[in-house]
């Protein structure tokens, strides 16, 4: 144990002197902990609500937090079983699992680290404890015990994902049997709030008290933790020290059954260490596409019909970019986002049409496809970074092939830039009879949402040709923010100024309109300034 | 052939290359030498055109960027990096078209059946294991018939038959007037092809000995390469 411990010291100390070394990320980490102290400030020195003080309903705070402990509990479960989990580095396989150390000695390391992490992790969540308290009427010391319960769920659905790990590998009837399991507890949760939604007529009143029913509270983890941080904060210490100690119970729990069932657990997660190995690698070196682009992220896909059979030149790149969308689905720019982004659009007019009529009014299907395309425009950024124009800058082809770097860019962005006109064609038709709404309102959303998707890619490409690929990826990230807002402000500012001067005499349609073609003029501008971007970046995916 | 002048690349504080100046003529193999750090690869990206820098580098009588040099040459990378969701035989297909190559199937055969690929033409790039990644990396390089060729540590990761296969290629190409340029730390892996040894150290060229100075000379380029690299000689010798 003594190797271990001074592996952790001086790790630890090695940090901290590499910290010194680089005065700009210390710099960064002490504007962070000031932050932080500022906001922990503000929260604690507030003055006490005072009575009759409003706030926004504190079940909307069970809600929001239960759903997304709920959310974190499926992602690391489901991961588990479909790929494993790690507490562990390739160092720690290389140099301690062959060592002569107990297997149980370097668990407990494994576990040690992972606490440690997840408290670092959840430790920013604490920037949003001011919010918290001034929007809820909570106290810092509730905003603690909220973020303090996230650390504890996170670490323990953790450990709960090791042991379902350890025990359903390599069965796949214990897999299926787990993943029902999961599956369950989810439709348990939506059949508790479906019944007292319905039960309570449906209104916004009714699903606040879904959210927050007191019934979610006796589902294991995520709802222990949950009551245990409510029972705080309601200053119920019976109920909250009751679900502590069922979680601490289960906790333990997990760790025995881990250790007496099979000490030999290296083979488990060295396939899945490997792999996070390989993932964080490509974070490291390819920022934020490395996070959407991460190695044995993509599903098992299928050769049927071989061949790119067309291009020439630079358009070869458009026509690889086919042929691999085509493998990934039949319907090539169809695919699955397609389809999530539908049913999210759909879900959320459903849900809101229904709070909205059970509350007396009726909301304007104009109203409701403003709020789609602001919502899907904002997933588009997401699903931007994985688009194969992301992918072709990670491969050195895009810097070798002997064509005009202008022509490259554009036909290595054009399956991206078409992606955004399929799906939001479909959506926006799909929205319009749904909604029974207005072609030429739904034909608004489609454009604006169209024109981001080009604008998106503009931003990317300006970033890359202003810095390189060589600079910190923070950096580049912060530049790209940057540059999409000062993109699509212009447009947006003339369309807002437009709106409100002309609204009564002129068609909405016309007055956003001047934001859409802002957007495709300054999207083309930016890819004719940046047309020798590739000329001018590196490529740094070996470095 | 291949031309590099006053070759410097800066990252940060630390001097990748600095002033590197050689050149590799047609039908000769050129090999570049160093321990870990020495600046190699960072070299032979800067020749790719995938690093910027600071000097001028030709490549068959144009500057590297240019469509014209990379029309001319042909680059092995360390790290093979093939698309997921593309076949073997694809790869070799979207390189002959993005290249524009003419009548590329019977080049693209022989050079799978050399690297034994032939069998795994329907292998997606995700599915191979390293060594065949790297296989399937030097056949998009030589589709083309590249008149520079250079090779960033193209043995590692390679079985014994790619190994003894691609050395083969090397000298068939050299014979054919290819400029070839390789990156190595291991000395015993390019010994019997070398023309040209350019000993690098700490992002300079240390020393440069053609194999017929050598020969003549008596002088071992093993122990010339441990003078320089252990023995703290570095500059001012070539």
């Amino acid at each position: 144990m003594s190797a271990i411990l001074y592996m952790v010291r001086k790790d630890c100390k090695n940090r901290i002197l590499a910290l010194l070394r680089h005065p700009a990320k210390l710099i960064m980490y002490l504007f962070l902990a000031a932050l932080l102290v500022f906001s922990l400030l503000n929260v604690a020195l507030a003055p006490m609500p005072e009575l009759g003080e409003t706030f926004a309903d504190i079940r909307i705070l069970h809600g929001a937090y239960f759903g997304i402990l709920l959310f974190f509990m499926g992602m690391l479960v489901l991961n588990a079983l479909q790929k494993g989990t790690t507490f562990f580095g390739m160092a720690d396989v290389n140099l301690l699992f062959v060592s002569p150390l107990s297997p149980r000695k370097i668990l407990a390391y494994g576990l040690a680290k992972q606490m440690g992490r997840t408290l670092l992790m959840v430790f920013f969540f604490l920037f949003y404890g001011a919010m918290l308290a001034q929007t809820f009427g909570i106290v810092w010391t509730d905003t603690l015990a909220l973020v303090i319960g996230s650390a504890v769920a996170l670490f323990v659905v953790q450990l709960l994902s090791l042991l379902l790990y350890n025990v359903t590998n390599g069965y796949p009837g214990r897999i299926r049997t787990a993943k029902g399991i999961l599956y369950l507890y989810f439709a348990v949760v939506v059949g508790i709030i479906a019944l007292e939604f319905m039960a309570g007529g449906s209104t916004m009143e009714a699903l606040l008290a879904g959210v927050s029913s007191p019934k979610l509270e006796y589902l294991p983890l995520v709802g222990w933790i949950k009551a245990a941080c409510f029972g705080y904060i309601d200053g119920d210490m019976g109920k909250m020290l009751l679900y502590i100690a069922l979680t601490l119970l289960a906790a333990v729990l997990c760790i025995v059954v881990f250790v007496r069932g099979k000490v030999d657990y290296y083979e488990d997660v060295l396939q899945t260490t490997e792999q996070t190995q390989a993932q964080k690698d490509a974070i490291k070196k390819q920022g934020n596409a490395g996070m959407v682009n991460m190695p044995g992220k993509n599903k098992k896909l299928k050769v049927t019909v071989t061949g790119l059979n067309r291009g020439w030149g630079a358009n070869a790149f458009f026509y690889r970019h086919l042929c691999e969308a085509r493998r990934r689905s039949k319907l090539v720019f169809v695919d699955s986002t397609t389809a999530l982004m539908i049913a999210i659009n759909l879900g959320m007019a459903f849900f809101l049409g229904r709070v909205w009529e059970a509350d007396g009014e009726k909301m304007a299907s104009g109203m409701m496809l403003l709020i789609a395309t602001l919502f899907s425009t904002y997933l588009l950024f997401f699903f931007n970074m994985a688009g194969a124009w992301s992918r072709e800058l990670l491969k050195p082809y895009l810097y070798l092939v002997p064509e005009s770097p202008f022509a490259k860019l554009i036909w290595a962005a054009m399956t991206t830039l078409l992606k955004p006109v399929v799906d939001g064609a479909i959506l926006f038709t799909v929205m319009c009879v749904y909604l029974k709404a207005n072609p030429w309102t739904a034909l608004l959303g489609f454009l604006l949402y169209a024109s981001m998707g080009a604008v998106y890619i503009a931003g990317d490409v300006l970033a890359e040709r202003v810095i390189g690929k060589s600079a910190n990826r923070g950096l580049i990230m912060m530049l790209y923010m940057l540059f999409l807002i000062l993109l699509i402000l212009p447009g947006v500012v003339v369309s807002i100024v437009l709106l409100v001067l002309f609204l009564d005499v002129a068609p909405a349609i016309l007055l956003v309109l001047p934001a859409v073609v802002w957007n495709l003029i300054a999207s083309a501008g930016v890819f004719y300034f940046c047309r020798n971007m590739l000329d001018n970046s590196e490529f740094i995916n070996e470095l | 052939m291949l031309q590099v002048t006053d070759l410097s690349k800066v990252y940060h504080n630390l001097v990748a290359n600095d002033h590197l100046n050689f050149t590799v003529e047609p039908g000769e193999i050129a090999i570049l030498l160093g321990p870990n750090g020495a600046g190699k690869s960072t070299a032979i990206k800067c020749i790719a055109g995938l690093l910027r820098f600071q000097g001028n580098i030709q490549i068959c009588g144009h500057p590297n960027k240019t469509k014209e040099a990379k029309r001319c040459f042909g680059y092995i990378p360390e790290m093979p990096s093939l698309y997921e969701a593309l076949t073997v035989r694809e790869h070799l297909e979207f390189i002959a078209r993005a290249y524009k190559v003419e009548n590329w199937e019977k080049r693209a055969d022989e050079l799978l059946v050399r690297m034994e690929l032939d069998d795994k033409q329907k292998k997606l790039g995700s599915e191979l294991s390293k060594g065949m990644q790297q296989k399937v990396s030097i056949c998009c390089a030589l589709l083309p018939r590249p008149k520079v060729l250079m090779l960033d540590e193209p043995l590692v990761g390679l079985d014994p038959h790619a190994i003894k296969e691609l050395k083969q290629m090397l000298l068939e190409l050299r014979d054919e007037g290819c400029a070839i340029l390789v990156s190595t730390h291991m000395l015993d892996s390019v010994d019997e092809f070398w023309d040209k040894a350019l000993i690098m150290m700490k992002g300079r060229i240390a020393a440069v000995r053609t194999r017929r100075e050598i020969e003549a000379s008596g002088e071992d380029l093993e122990q010339l390469f441990f003078s320089i690299t252990e023995g703290g000689r570095d500059g001012g010798t070539l």
